[in-house]
């Protein structure tokens, strides 16, 4: 519940609409790309013009170019030595660099070399240094010529195709983030994705003929011709972006609205779907709509007049997954609307059109500032707009959903509070690509961030908070700031605490883990023994209690990461007491004289959402054995029917899928 | 309507199994006490888990999704091997692996199979029971059926068990990959094959159960102990009916069902305090079992009067007496 008081931040998000708009910044690397789609290869032949404005204050000597696809080249790449391998070569694909020259210049191909980068591995082929025959001075523009082949794999990590299906994602030779220290690149790794500068994308493709009318792209189709002589040409420019991806299938639905919120700009949005999702039409523009509208009141308007949502087919490796404006969703047949999708799904990927589409984090690195914060976000928007989903389970291909529910963004971040118990192999802050493995960068950068900023919000206030990622979004549109940037504004605009409860949370690997570890209580007895001095000490026999109740609580620290919480003591007659521990020590003890102590529980408010057993935050004085009780009487009918299932031979556990 | 109608053998089946309540009785006292043995430890260790924390009362009003995830995280051990539990969950534990099993899921696997086990020896007391002109509900007779009856009742149910693990291998594991595969281009080709591999086995497992309950009904009128011999009457008279049988299958797999399902859906779930509402819960979950293995029973008892019917009706009519 606490999640939906998050409209205090409104005031603050309104006041940044204009500076959002404004703050583009002029464009640092641009594109301008032809391409031919060979559906017999799944090839992409292309010619691309890039556009480098250096606007460092140093020079470059060398240009470095991402060649994504070759992730995909062969099993010693980076990423398929983390990944197993395709079964036939439908997964593989790569990215050739043909020609490369500046315009007008000599051709460079032959002095490129693959750069293996800081993971040390010389068979990588996903980075290309080309020297110059000059530096490119600061303020100088680079113009580079292109040529290059692509083939996709089949649908893998956010590209690749299914059947008719197809989403080229990183398909292009990119040119690395141009920054003070030079370029900034890191070979393709499975579990990060990309960095890179924003500019301009006018992009020609020749398509066959039956995508007419149904491509899918970062930004706008500004023109479509042709049709005849089996192709299709599609032009689409995009302006102020950092990417660019396109879909097509000859079986998409288009449906486009014009989604105009309340105080912000008009968005159309484009929906393309698969014929067998058609009952998720309206959950996805739904989710659109109402989430365009919150996040624009949370974060900031939408910048740009079209956002495009892609329908993948299942198991076609491209759902849920952002590039800017446009995002990919992921449905089924019969998905369930308890279940809550796509509407979650959308719901995420949306937030990322402003955490990285528009705050552009380096997401190789640090994970979290995208990841994390689009879960925290989106995970708040679910539940104000369609509510705690269920979870949902599969027998035989018919997904149902369970009667329960599941809060956000606990429900689904448990994985984090493992990680950190069982695993606890690597702090956030470490660079993400450097991480032991894939549950490390993913429970870091999704789910333990997300716990983390809830519970940073539930300690120190959720008003400010939200405040403080308001502004960050509105001072580093277009931009890229990095977590340093992100805690600076949290610690002006929320508070030192939270900053700093941030900062810990994330360099921390380790649990936070609280928990009453004695609650006793007992008549005071009179005092027993020698008593008084000289000639009126007398011999006080001990005699038992009576009168009033003498208490005595611990409450220890067990995880390293320490965190203010609230202590609650009931007492007999309904008194409760609460005190505020910072948690800094090891334990604290509390001692009281009065009614008898019922109980005590530390974080009652269930603030500190990082704590990885909730159960052993409380200690009773005298035991309820209401849910053992409750839980037994239900293990034991449950199983009573399991054997009577064993008896009937009619089924047998294992046979759900 | 006729005597060998499917609701005519519906009611005569519940009719013969309403008639041996005391052996149903014996057969819901060795459900509860298997039951009883299976849960105590872990009843016991959640009891030393939960009384003392009052953070744990959540759990008593029902599921708690995340409070079960600090449960689990804090006991991993608490059901078994947590890997495995956690394939078992996916449905991707291999049926191999299902020995390996450990915890209280392993002991209600074992539990199972003895509950298995002495159900199939019970089966021969009752068949032993409705093949019977008198004395139906003896107890005394029903467990001298079972001594006479009980193995080779347990050998038909042991063929069946053969018949339904393979029914399910073939049906439901080995096309799982492909009925599950990604190349499939649209998502009701994936749900049609997945229930295709379900009817599938099913049906089979339908038939096999047809012929186990036929045969042990031949068993219990031919009076023979020869368990091949009833499994050649009991499949001989299946493959000559085989769509009622799966319809009386069918049937009487409902009746199991539906005191389950109306339970599941209309009873209170305890939630602690008054311990009189936990007695009435207990009782009611006792007549929704008893009222299953009565319908177990009641498909015994139909095939049976089905049998009997059957073999009467096939009798050369006597020659014509002139007076």
């Amino acid at each position: 519940m606490s999640s939906l008081k998050a409209l205090p931040g409104l005031v603050l998000l309104v006041a940044g609409l204009p500076a959002l708009a404004g703050a583009r910044v002029p464009p640092v690397a641009s594109y301008r790309i032809e391409a031919t789609w060979d559906e017999e290869r799944k090839a992409l032949a292309g010619r691309e013009t890039i556009t480098f404005v250096n606007r460092t204050g140093r020079p470059f000597d060398d240009v470095v170019l991402h060649l994504y696809l070759n992730g995909f080249r062969n099993t010693r790449s980076t990423l398929f030595r983390a990944l197993p391998p395709p079964s036939g070569s439908d997964g593989f694909g790569y990215c050739e660099l043909k020609r490369i020259a500046p315009s007008g210049g000599e051709d460079l191909t032959r002095r490129a070399t693959f750069a293996s980068g800081a993971a040390g591995n010389p068979d990588d082929r996903t980075l290309v240094r080309v020297p110059l025959p000059r530096p490119v001075a600061p303020g100088e523009t680079l113009v580079l010529e292109v040529d290059f082949e692509s083939r996709l794999p089949r649908g893998l990590l956010r590209t690749g195709w299914k059947d008719d299906f197809v989403l080229a994602g990183q398909w292009f030779p990119k040119l690395a983030k141009a920054t003070e220290a030079g370029w900034r690149g890191r070979p393709f790794h499975p579990f990060t994705e990309f960095f890179a500068d924003f500019g301009d994308y006018d992009v020609t493709l020749l398509l066959p003929a039956e995508v007419k009318g149904r491509v899918a792209v970062t930004g706008r189709v500004v023109e479509e011709s042709g049709g005849d002589a089996g192709r299709v040409r599609v032009r689409a420019r995009a302006e102020d972006v950092h990417d660019f991806a396109f879909a097509f299938s000859p079986r998409f639905e288009v449906k486009s609205e014009k989604v105009a919120p309340k105080g912000l700009p008009a968005v159309e949005v484009r929906l393309y779907l698969q014929p067998d999702h058609r009952r998720s039409r309206e959950r996805y523009l739904r989710a659109a709509r109402e989430g365009l509208a919150l996040y624009g009141s949370w974060l900031g308007p939408y910048p740009y007049p079209i956002l495009t949502i892609v329908d993948p087919p299942t198991g076609s490796g491209a759902e849920a997954m952002e590039y800017p404006t446009l995002l990919t969703g992921g449905a089924t047949w019969l998905s369930p609307a308890a279940g809550g999708e796509p509407g979650a799904v959308v719901l995420h990927e949306l937030a990322h059109q402003w955490f990285q589409g528009v705050v552009a984090t380096d997401e190789v690195s640090e994970a979290h500032l995208d990841e994390g914060l689009a879960t925290w976000i989106a995970a708040r928007a679910v539940t104000r707009l369609q509510g705690p989903p269920s979870p949902v389970l599969e027998a035989f291909g018919v997904p149902f959903a369970l009667r329960l529910s599941r809060p956000l963004p606990e429900g689904e971040a448990q994985d984090a509070l493992d990680q950190a118990v069982f695993s606890r192999s690597d702090p956030t802050l470490r660079e993400s690509w450097r991480a032991l493995d894939d549950a490390a960068v993913r429970t870091n950068a999704y789910s333990r961030t997300a716990l983390l900023l809830e519970s940073v919000a539930r300690t120190t206030g959720e008003q400010p908070l939200t405040a403080a990622v308001a502004e960050y979004a509105r001072r580093f549109a277009f931009r890229h700031p990095t977590t340093r940037d992100f805690l600076d504004v949290v610690g002006e605009v929320a508070s030192v605490e939270a900053r700093s409860l941030l900062e810990r949370g994330w360099a921390s690997a380790g649990t936070a883990d609280f928990a009453v570890t004695k609650a006793d209580t007992a008549r005071m007895r009179p005092p027993a023994g020698f008593l008084g001095e000289g000639p009126r000490r007398a011999w006080a026999a001990p005699a038992p209690g009576g009168g009033a109740w003498e208490s005595t609580v611990v409450v220890q620290r067990l995880g390293e990461l320490p965190w203010p919480v609230e202590v609650e003591l009931r007492f007999e007659g309904g008194h409760v007491v609460k005190r505020t521990w910072d948690g800094h020590g090891e334990w604290i003890r509390y001692r009281a004289t009065g009614p008898r102590l019922l109980s005590a529980v530390v974080d009652p408010g269930r603030a500190c959402l990082l704590d990885v057993n909730r159960l052993n935050d409380g200690l009773a004085t005298e035991p309820d054995p209401t849910a053992a009780r409750a839980w037994g009487h239900r293990l034991r009918f449950l199983a009573q029917n399991v054997l009577e299932l064993f008896a009937l031979v009619a089924a047998l556990p294992g046979a759900v899928r | 309507m006729k005597g060998e109608a499917l609701p005519v053998l519906w009611a005569r089946g519940l009719l013969s199994a309403a008639r041996t309540w005391k052996a149903l009785l014996v057969a819901l006292a060795l459900n509860a006490g298997l039951a009883l043995v299976v849960t105590a430890p872990l009843a016991s260790r959640l009891h030393d888990l939960l009384d003392d924390r009052p953070t744990a009362a959540p759990l008593a009003k029902g599921r708690d999704l995340v409070l079960e995830a600090h449960l689990f995280r804090a006991e991993p051990g608490l059901l078994g091997d947590p890997a495995r539990l956690d394939a078992l969950g996916r449905g991707s534990l291999p049926l191999a692996e299902l020995p390996s099993l450990s915890g209280p899921l392993a002991g209600l696997l074992a539990a199972g199979l003895l509950h298995s086990a002495l159900s199939g020896l019970l089966a021969g007391g009752f068949v032993g029971r409705f093949a019977s002109e008198r004395d139906r509900g003896s107890l005394s007779a029903f467990f001298s059926d079972v001594v006479r009856l009980g193995l080779p009742s347990l050998l038909l149910g042991l063929l069946g068990l053969g018949g339904i693990l393979g029914a399910f291998y073939v049906f439901v594991e080995l096309p799982r990959a492909a009925t599950l595969s990604p190349d499939l281009r649209w998502d009701w080709e994936r749900t049609g094959l997945s229930l295709l591999r379900l009817g599938a086995f099913l049906l089979a497992a339908g038939a096999i159960r047809a012929v186990v309950a036929q045969s042990r009904a031949a068993l219990g009128l031919s009076r023979s102990v020869n368990p091949l011999a009833a499994l050649g009457a009991g499949l001989g008279f299946v493959l000559g009916r085989p769509v009622k049988a799966l319809l009386l299958e069918v049937a009487f797999g409902a009746t199991a069902l539906l005191p389950l399902a109306l339970w599941l859906l209309l009873a209170p779930s305890f939630r602690g305090g008054d311990l009189r509402l936990l007695a009435a819960l207990v009782a009611g979950q006792q007549v929704v079992v008893l009222l299953r293995i009565a319908s177990r029973a009641a498909h015994l008892g139909a095939a049976s009067a089905w049998m009997r019917g059957a073999r009467e009706a096939s009798r050369p009519a006597p020659a014509k007496i002139e007076s």
